[in-house]
């Protein structure tokens, strides 16, 4: 798996990890150590970008839901009981973590995980972008 | 050059006058010897002395030894066997190799007596670089015995190293064995007999332990929970994570009937002892034996599969359901299946579905879906039991793997509903 990574200008600045190759039991623990390694630079929003991704499996799961986790943990503004609120409505989305462009295999491991509960998911990087 | 210009370039005939020169000069012998010969060895009798004239020899202690040690490289002015002029019983304290084909100009005792009976300095001056050579014999034994030592110091601290790592490793392999039979422990030993169902299940880790279980936990009379779950993580902490979550499971499936609920709950204790690094994917259901229904709800786990008797694959409902372990109040997906007589249903993790082989080609749900109903038609009218059946489909996980590491663990629950 390889990661390059890219800075962008939205209404916030959001950094991309343009990913390539598969997130799975050997290549999970990269994406945690670099997602880390910027947010502990200070990197607040994030946008994974899976055009070239062609499958994520649990441990991939596992690294998307871990940086879910550190950035809402750093940025605050969402306590467990409105979190709880929004999931159970549908109201709450990171705005703090966002994907883009998964392929249909990935999209359905994404959805049978139930990550699009709580990340949004868009169908490609212009998307997900403009809607940081 | 002169047999008298080389003469005087050793140290110990360089004061001598150029009459005493020439004498020894009509009194020395050339000798031409071939290359790759030993001039003399070590222990050897022999009363001469030697100037080299032109070539290479090598003065060797202990030739052809373990210990063998090239002492030092002789050539042109350079004189070998000096030792053997002042020692009475004439042996040679090293070997002389010479190395091409070399001319020397050779001395005899008796010429060299009669040289110092002329010039009695001589003596002195030999006895002075005698000394220096020993000298330097002794430093570079010493130094030779200090880097003997300092190798078998560090080949000692290896075969340390090498032993700590070795005792570390046995540990660790009993440490997973240990965790590896506690693991298998928390799996049903038996599985209970269903009346009017056929069950089977298997797991096999990928590594010796893993993060996959399943259970079965007969609940009452008429319900029975099943439940299958994959923690998001590997080794040891994914283990005692599998163990914790197995043990929810069975606690809390007595106290409530809702599957949600018991998921609810059993997410409620692992946020409270855990912190959010770890996560996992559960479906837990219950079965009701008489009334053939299936209620589960699903925490980000695969859906089950499940094909009726005529082998025909049927799609079930999904909704989005989130993992144990991430949020205080996860959502999940809660269906109601009816099942009906000779339907096959399959609870299974990734590991089944993910299974790369050396193309990197997954089996796939539909390559999932496909080799179920293959395998009970290639059996006598479909005459496989559940057991039989998650048997045959690791087998075909095994072929498609062919010579590839398994990466995931490998879980699968059947439950065949008889005629």
């Amino acid at each position: 798996m390889e990661i390059t990574v890219s800075h962008e200008q939205a209404r916030v600045p959001v950094l991309v990890f343009h990913i390539r190759g598969d997130i799975d039991a050997t290549s999970y623990e990269q994406l945690e150590t670099q997602a880390q390694t910027e947010i502990q630079r200070g990197a607040r929003f994030l946008a994974l970008d899976l055009t070239d991704v062609a499958y994520v499996s649990s441990y991939g799961v596992r690294a998307i839901s871990h940086i879910f986790t550190w950035l809402r943990d750093l940025a605050g503004g969402d306590d467990d009981a409105s979190l709880s609120k929004g999931l159970r409505d549908g109201s709450y989305k990171s705005r703090h973590l966002k994907i883009a462009h998964p392929s249909p295999q990935v999209l359905k491991m994404l959805t049978t995980v139930g990550l699009d509960m709580f990340l949004e998911i868009h169908s490609d990087l212009k998307h997900a972008l403009k809607s940081f | 050059m002169t047999y008298q210009a080389v003469i005087r370039r050793v140290p110990f005939f360089s004061h001598l006058s150029s009459e005493a020169i020439d004498r020894l000069a009509l009194g020395m012998k050339e000798v031409r010897v071939p290359a790759r010969t030993i001039l003399f060895r070590e222990g050897e009798y022999s009363d001469k002395f030697y100037i080299v004239l032109e070539g290479r020899i090598a003065i060797i202690k202990g030739m052809d030894t373990p210990s063998e040690q090239i002492l030092r490289s002789t050539t042109t002015g350079d004189f070998v066997g000096e030792m053997s002029l002042l020692d009475r019983d004439g042996l040679r304290s090293a070997s002389a190799w010479v190395d091409v084909e070399t001319s020397l100009l050779a001395m005899d005792r008796a010429t060299f007596e009669n040289l110092l009976k002329e010039e009695p300095t001589i003596a002195y001056d030999m006895l002075a670089l005698l000394g220096r050579r020993l000298n330097e014999s002794h430093e570079k034994a010493i130094h030779d015995l200090r880097e003997k030592g300092k190798h078998l110091t560090e080949a000692y601290d290896e075969l340390r190293r090498a032993q700590d790592q070795i005792i570390e490793k046995q540990v660790i392999e009993r440490e997973l064995l240990q965790a590896h039979k506690m693991q298998q422990s928390m799996l049903p030993v038996r599985l209970p007999p269903l009346a009017g169902y056929d069950i089977g299940a298997t797991m096999i880790p990928a590594r010796q332990i893993g993060g996959d279980f399943y259970d079965v936990i007969p609940l009452d009379e008429q319900r029975v929970g099943l439940a299958i779950g994959d923690v998001c993580g590997k080794g040891i902490p994914a283990a005692m994570y599998m163990s914790l979550v197995c043990n929810l499971l069975r606690a809390e499936a007595h106290f409530h009937a809702s599957p949600a609920k018991v998921l609810q709950q059993v997410n409620h204790h692992l946020r409270l002892m855990y912190s959010r690094d770890i996560f996992v994917t559960v479906l837990y259901g219950v079965l009701h034996l008489a009334r053939r229904t299936f209620h589960y709800a699903r925490a980000g786990h695969e859906p089950p599969l499940l094909w009726n008797q005529g082998l025909q694959f049927r799609s079930l409902k999904m909704k989005p359901g989130q993992l144990l372990g991430l949020f205080d109040a996860p959502q999940f997906d809660q269906q109601r299946v009816q099942l009906h007589p000779g339907d096959t249903l399959l609870l299974y993790t990734d590991g089944v579905t993910e299974a790369q082989n050396e193309r990197g080609q997954f089996l796939g749900l539909d390559g999932l879906v496909e080799t179920i109903p293959t395998l009970a038609a290639s059996s006598a009218a479909g005459a496989l039991s559940a057991q039989q059946l998650c048997d045959q489909v690791v087998n075909v996980l095994h072929t498609h793997y062919g010579e590839v590491k398994k990466m995931d663990d490998i879980t699968m629950l059947t439950l065949r509903v008889l005629s």
